[in-house]
């Protein structure tokens, strides 16, 4: 029977404790290709802004061996999406310094292509120019001051980069930001298999087991792709896809499961059928792929907002607990006026806040609970300011002012609350916000990304 | 009535890009899914009244019957990670939906709501 065979290792390369032995037997379906990612915006804005990696390099390290070694030994490709975290040039080429140190110790040799996913900002701008520039779920119209403040930029490339790549005939195929879908849709479409279903069978992959029962992120999972249907079934024998896993995942990460919007279009899945094919397989078919009038690409960016220093005190004195939001109240009009009278403007040169665990820490304004019941608290004094020195003042400053501020009913004379470290304010580094999140209308998919070939060991 | 955790496998809530979260509602099996949705109690108000919003604010409200789930999209308070953001993942914005009372025995006979996109 005509067919391609998909493993997916894990749900995120380098994050979790990817099961070798699931992995091993996955293999056992002689897949066409494995491929995996590493990561999203998911993480937060500090990922993207600082170019800097989210999981341990030692686990990233391994997850790659494993994947590259068995691929060498079947002469098939691997394929590692949005390297290093968030697929910008530092991300990728974090990633590329383990592959290599990969190939020296093992004395490997492999042909990599890489796809950077960079964008130049005075393209964007020009396009900003023309009002060309979408907002997408939710996000704010953008600026030019906050696309010129954007420290990395990168858009998600779709599966035309990734084919592209395979042309090249490489091993390893290391792309920048991508969609995880199209990391698993990239070989099929090569050959010409439906794009509807391709692209499904990838979002389903790319979460490694997390659509099987007992679901789990790091346990290989399987997929094998037909002309008008697509299988799938977990590798480790313990676990199982039934219809709900399966059609569950549909909704996992997205706003609405049934239109899931992409670079060149949108997989519907109104029309999708799931089957339970075997105990432990199940049969998708029906999803269709429909085409947009202009092929988008999202843009993500984030940018140095500030510094960051933070205090974690509890409180236990029943009497500042009642009492609480009144001392927060009194401890702020202090600071501010102090900090005024010093020259520091609030907004301007710093923001401060408390995140007071127990009450609404979480939530915030969208916590429906008012009683508050614990017989403790913890309060995080949040501080951005615009140097690494003012933000610590400030928060030493307004921890100490909580801990010795004076109120009304106060027994406890020794101190207002319980500080958790020592030193108590910890300066936790630049900040960064998203600051762009929007669309970008292209002619050709592939001219953001260029491609280049490494022959590696 | 029942509390919908007596109800749901699965109430998870997740970062859907920086500037949205979404919950998820996964019920146990498809009788239990299609007497809850019956009930009407899953409607953009009902759930804005129980996170102290204004329905504006949720985006999208689906009813996926192959997952046996209900799925409610709304706009985050600050963006992900963004000064005064006490869950980057929106990970934990669940909680709420622990105190949702399904009146379940009312049981009008009428179809199950079709898909809203």
């Amino acid at each position: 029977m005509k067919e391609i065979r998909a493993v997916s290792p894990c749900a995120c390369v380098g994050l979790g404790p990817t099961s070798w032995p699931a992995f091993e037997r996955a293999l056992e379906i002689e897949p066409h290709f494995v491929a995996a990612d590493m990561g999203s915006t998911d993480p937060g804005p500090y990922y993207l802004g600082s170019g800097k990696e989210h999981f341990p390099r030692f686990n990233a390290k391994r997850d790659l061996d494993m994947m590259i070694v068995a691929s060498l030994a079947r002469g098939i490709p691997t394929i590692v999406g949005t390297a290093g975290g968030n697929g910008a040039k530092p991300h990728v080429d974090w990633t590329i310094e383990i592959v290599e140190e990969i190939a020296r110790e093992r004395g490997i040799k492999f042909r990599m292509a890489l796809i950077y996913s960079d964008v130049d900002k005075s393209l964007v701008r020009k396009h900003l120019k023309k009002n060309a520039i979408r907002s997408v779920d939710g996000s704010p119209p953008l600026t030019e001051g906050e696309l010129d403040a954007t420290t990395y930029l990168v858009a998600q490339m779709g599966v035309e980069p990734l084919m592209a790549a395979l042309d090249t005939g490489a091993d390893l195929i290391l792309a920048g930001r991508a969609c995880d879908d199209a990391l698993f849709a990239a070989v099929p479409l090569k050959n010409g298999y439906d794009r509807g279903l391709s692209l499904h069978m990838g979002k389903i992959l790319e979460c490694a087991a997390v659509s099987a029962v007992p679901r789990f992120g790091y346990s290989a999972m399987t997929a094998w792709l037909r002309e008008d249907h697509f299988l799938v079934e977990p590798a480790d024998p313990e676990r199982i896809c039934t219809i709900t896993s399966v059609a569950a995942h549909s909704l996992y990460e997205r706003s609405t499961p049934l239109a899931e919007a992409g670079p060149g279009g949108v997989v519907d899945l109104t029309d999708t059928v799931f089957e339970q094919h075997t105990d432990r397989a199940v049969k998708v078919s029906g999803t269709r792929f429909v085409p947009d009038d202009q092929y988008c690409l999202k843009l993500e960016g984030a940018k140095l907002a500030g510094y960051r220093s933070i205090s974690v005190v509890g409180i236990r004195d029943l009497v500042m607990i009642a009492s609480l939001d009144e001392v927060r109240e009194k401890v702020m009009g202090i600071l501010r006026n102090h900090l005024s009278n010093a020259g520091h403007q609030e907004g301007r040169d710093y923001s401060i806040c408390h995140h007071v665990y127990g009450k609404n820490a979480i939530m915030g304004r969208l916590e429906p609970e008012i009683r508050v019941t614990s017989h403790e608290l913890g309060v995080v004094t949040d501080v951005i300011a615009s140097d690494q020195t003012l933000a610590h003042d400030i928060c030493d400053l307004a921890t100490i002012t909580m801990f010795t501020v004076g109120f009304q009913g106060q027994k406890s004379t020794a101190g207002n609350v319980a500080m958790l470290t020592c030193p108590w304010t910890i300066d936790v580094g630049p900040f960064y916000t998203f600051s762009v999140y929007h669309l970008l209308p292209v002619d050709d998919p592939l001219k953001l990304f260029p491609i280049e070939v490494v022959e590696v060991g | 009535m029942a509390h919908l955790p007596e109800l749901a496998d699965v109430m998870r809530s997740k970062a859907v890009g920086p500037y949205k979260f979404t919950l998820d509602i996964i019920f146990k099996d498809h009788k239990t899914y299609d007497r809850a949705l019956r009930t009407g109690v899953f409607t953009k108000q009902s759930i804005a009244v129980l996170y102290g919003t204004i329905p504006d604010r949720i985006t999208d409200l689906v009813f996926f019957r192959p997952g046996r789930a209900v799925k409610i999209t709304m706009l985050r308070m600050q963006p992900a990670g963004a000064f005064g953001d006490g869950d980057v993942l929106a990970s934990q914005q669940n909680g709420p939906l622990h105190r949702l009372l399904v009146p379940i025995e009312e049981i009008p006979e009428e179809p199950v709501p079709k898909a809203e996109m």
